[in-house]
């Protein structure tokens, strides 16, 4: 995976009024920077994990502790 | 007398206290009056309590003389990061948008340790609403590190980090995201702990990002921190994410030792790129634990790539969701840094955000899968130690500068990842006196074996013996 066009103030807008979010140029810009540091590692991590060995693997969610069954002091709830 | 009672470690107050010797008024007033004469430069304060806290110690000094005694806290004086809800009292997150909110309620964390009888000296600075590492705010002012004032205390629980290493108060509370306990618990000098996710309650506590959110306590010492986590631990049904596991005595197997303890490194990716000072201060505690019986197991962590990227995908994803009406309503009145990582947020894939999540379970996964072959890993906090006050970039070898972000999380947000708990212990200083830090990983609700083995180490060491010599204002 690899996106083609270099992530500039301009590019930033456009996706920003995408988003909905109001952003000056000079505020773009800022965002530029940021998320042309931080695109290239997201992509390679976005390949690696679309690979089939991992077809199974479920994302963590904040529900993953299940069912609470006893108190601190380990008493049956 | 009243700065030699803050030398004290909270232990030691604790016991003096239940002999009489001391009161919960002479802790409180000693805790005042040095906040007053030091941190008009530190900053680690955002609200004092120097009314109330001497009402509540004197109530608590005569509870205790007519034999009331609320807990294992009672009479000490206390901080609690200013994310944490404090009834009646305003929390600020270190924002200008909630700096007129005075919470209705208390966080479970505040209530418990208000029910083991802690005093609240004040509600400590941090990075504006925990988003960033060095607690530099715009808002109410850049935390400075008591060992030296022109560096920085690391973040985001910065206040929390100072007023414990300053002797302002016995142990603080700090919330714990992508590493925020751990980073200045480690380059102050002083323990702090990132519980297993879901074992502290999150009630009350001003969320930055859901799904790796945590709070926990920051002291002296190995056996002040576990005294407080015993108080604040457990569950709490009004948590959605709290889980019903149960919680040790956190007190009891301090003394055990670590004789045949299996300790894990991971040469590959925690003992590379760091400062040497950093380097050498890890490589002598692993001497330490060896002397202590342990035995060192190296292990090869696969998949442990990419977790900076993953880290920042969740971290950057989740806070622009909970901020996303104050940033297109409010957008001025966030700190600039804070400002440009919200918006950042904002315009991540959800497929990115997705995959981040599942590489966490692939890494919590490989990790899981080596605890069969070790007890702990042993790997320091960050690579550097304090940098200077307001700098955005860090030099970590060769002069070569980096992104502070991304430099500082690169070792704590292995557990932030993986969900799984890290106790910060002093391990050294650098050849400028600054503080070095290692961490202690474990396994889920472990947090019993990393106090044990971080309470061993301590004594073996005097690191955290150490006390910074303040800068007297006014």
């Amino acid at each position: 995976m690899h996106s083609s066009r270099p992530i500039d103030g301009a590019y930033v807008e456009f996706l920003a009024d995408y988003a909905g979010l109001p952003l000056s140029r000079m505020r773009a810009v800022a965002v530029a920077a940021v998320l042309e540091a931080w695109h290239p590692d997201a992509l390679v991590l976005s390949a690696k994990m679309s690979a089939h060995e991992y077809a199974a693997l479920l994302p963590v969610t904040v529900f993953a502790h299940g069912t609470v069954h006893q108190d601190c002091e380990g008493h049956d709830l | 007398m009243s700065d030699e009672l803050l030398q004290l470690d909270l232990c030691e107050a604790a016991r003096l206290l239940r002999r009489r010797e001391i009161s919960p008024t002479d802790l409180v007033q000693a805790s005042l009056a040095s906040i007053r004469r030091h941190d008009a430069v530190l900053k680690s304060f955002i609200t004092v309590f120097e009314e109330q806290a001497i009402e509540v110690a004197k109530a608590a000094s005569i509870m205790l003389d007519a034999g009331h005694d609320l807990g294992p806290l009672h009479g000490i004086p206390i901080a609690l990061k200013d994310n944490i809800a404090l009834s009646g009292y305003r929390t600020t997150a270190g924002s200008k948008i909630l700096a007129d909110w005075v919470p209705a309620r208390d966080a479970t964390v505040t209530a418990k340790l208000r029910s083991a009888g802690a005093v609240f000296v004040g509600k400590t600075n941090m990075h504006e609403y925990a988003w960033g590492g060095t607690s530099a705010n715009p808002h109410y002012g850049f935390v400075r590190n008591p060992w030296d004032t022109e560096r920085f205390p690391a973040g985001s629980s910065g206040g929390s980090g100072v007023a414990v290493a300053a002797r302002f108060c016995f142990g603080a509370m700090g919330t714990d995201t992508g590493g925020s306990i751990r980073l200045p618990s480690a380059v102050n000098g002083i323990v702090g702990i990132r519980p297993t996710y879901g074992r502290v309650s999150n009630y009350g506590i001003v969320p930055l990002a859901w799904s790796m959110d945590t709070a926990g306590p920051m002291a002296r010492t190995v056996a002040d921190c576990a005294l407080m986590f015993g108080v604040v631990a457990g569950h709490d049904a009004a948590d959605a994410a709290s889980a019903g596991q149960p919680c040790s005595d956190y007190m009891a197997g301090l003394r055990t030792g670590v004789r045949h303890l299996r300790v894990g490194i991971i040469p590959g990716y925690f003992f590379e790129h760091l400062q040497q000072a950093v380097y050498e201060a890890a490589q002598e505690a692993l001497r330490v634990f060896t002397s202590l019986g342990a035995q060192i197991v190296e292990i090869d962590m696969e998949h442990i790539d990419g977790n900076i990227s993953a880290q920042l995908t969740i971290e950057a994803a989740e806070p622009s969701a909970y901020h996303q009406r104050n940033l297109r309503e409010r957008p001025g009145d966030y700190g600039d840094d804070v400002r440009t990582l919200l918006e950042t947020g904002e315009l991540l894939l959800a497929t990115q955000y997705i995959q981040a999540q599942r590489y966490r379970a692939l890494l919590r996964a490989a990790f899981l899968d080596a605890f069969q072959k070790v007890d702990v890993f042993i790997c320091p906090s960050l690579p550097f130690t304090a940098t200077k006050v307001g700098a955005t970039t860090v030099a970590i070898e060769n002069g070569i500068e980096e992104d502070m972000l991304s430099a500082i999380m690169q070792f704590t947000g292995i557990a932030s990842l993986t969900g799984l708990p890290s106790l910060n212990v002093p391990c050294g200083f650098d050849q400028d006196g600054l503080p070095v830090g290692m961490q202690i990983i474990g396994k889920p609700f472990d947090e019993a074996t990393l106090f044990r083995v971080g309470h061993a180490y301590q004594g073996a060491t005097t690191f955290h013996r150490r006390t910074p010599q303040l800068v007297q204002v006014g």
